[in-house]
């Protein structure tokens, strides 16, 4: 009963508020905002399509370089090649 | 001019439209953002970023509801984030503040309380930050805003009877919360 009262009276003070007029120059505020904002892009489904079209042609592409091209031998395995070819005790190098 | 010949125009990026839209609905977001709020400067803020979202999301609006009603919807969003990113910060100002006991203090500064009901004011706005939101949004709408469970089931996008259920609580978690204040006792 207590509580049934304080609601009310809290419902009375809540519904005795009244209404406020917007502050002036609000318009000209948020016009100003729009047209300091930049466009939205939109994208149309045609065009996320396209996308996808070229992302999978690049992929496809790549996979095919990978499995076809042959394997070239690293650059570690061509270092190793060449220090065991060179021969310090041998002037040939300097026979120019 | 119909709000329907309205939409249309604002569909077609005409600036007389839209300074008609705000004229004839800035009052009732700017008092409805204030509601939820209770402070001019963020009512004013608020108000901006619905007429800003109003602007680039019109061509996406199809009519199902009244402009009326999508612009409420967009106002309780706008404000209900606001009051969220609001206890965010104070959160993490608990954690950095020594002393919080300022950051329990709610500010009332709406020009239609009366001097003499802010302080009641700012203990109501505590108790219905409380609430849940959707309780929240429900109650601020009809005991507020002054719209009928029909409007408020258009604006919330729930049943008759969501909105009565939510009413129900929102009475009923404000009983409890004042059962455990003193707001109304001094009163005869």
């Amino acid at each position: 009963m207590k509580n049934e009262k304080s609601y009310n009276r809290l419902l009375q003070t809540v519904e005795a508020t009244q209404q406020a007029e917007p502050p002036s120059g609000l318009y000209q505020r948020i016009h100003q905002k729009i047209n300091q904002s930049t466009p939205e892009i939109r994208i149309s489904p045609w065009q996320y399509a396209a996308a996808a079209v070229l992302l999978l042609m690049n992929l496809s592409w790549v996979f095919y370089a990978q499995t076809t091209t042959p394997s070239e031998q690293s650059e570690t395995e061509l270092s190793t090649l060449i220090v065991d070819e060179y021969n310090l005790e041998t002037p040939e190098y300097y026979n120019y | 001019m119909e709000d329907a010949l309205l939409v249309l125009q604002l569909q077609q990026h005409d600036e007389t439209a839209f300074k008609l839209l705000f004229d004839r609905y800035a009052k009732m977001v700017y008092n409805t953002a204030l509601n939820f709020l209770q402070v001019q400067e963020d009512a004013e803020e608020v108000t901006q970023d619905v007429f800003l979202e109003v602007h680039h999301k019109i061509d996406q609006f199809e009519g199902k509801s009244s402009i009326k009603t999508w612009i409420y919807r967009i106002t309780c969003n706008k404000a209900l984030e606001r009051i969220r990113s609001a206890k965010r910060k104070k959160r993490f100002a608990f954690f950095v503040s020594v002393d919080d006991a300022n950051l329990q203090n709610t500010i009332i500064d709406h020009p239609g309380v009366d001097e003499e009901h802010k302080e009641k004011m700012a203990l109501i706005q505590r108790l219905l930050g409380g609430l849940a939101e959707n309780q929240r949004v429900a109650f601020t709408l009809f005991h507020m805003e002054g719209l009928t469970y029909q409007e408020i089931t258009k604006v919330m996008n729930i049943s008759l009877s969501s909105v009565e259920s939510l009413m129900f609580r929102a009475k009923s978690n404000l009983k409890k919360k004042l059962s455990t204040t003193n707001l109304f006792e001094d009163e005869k």
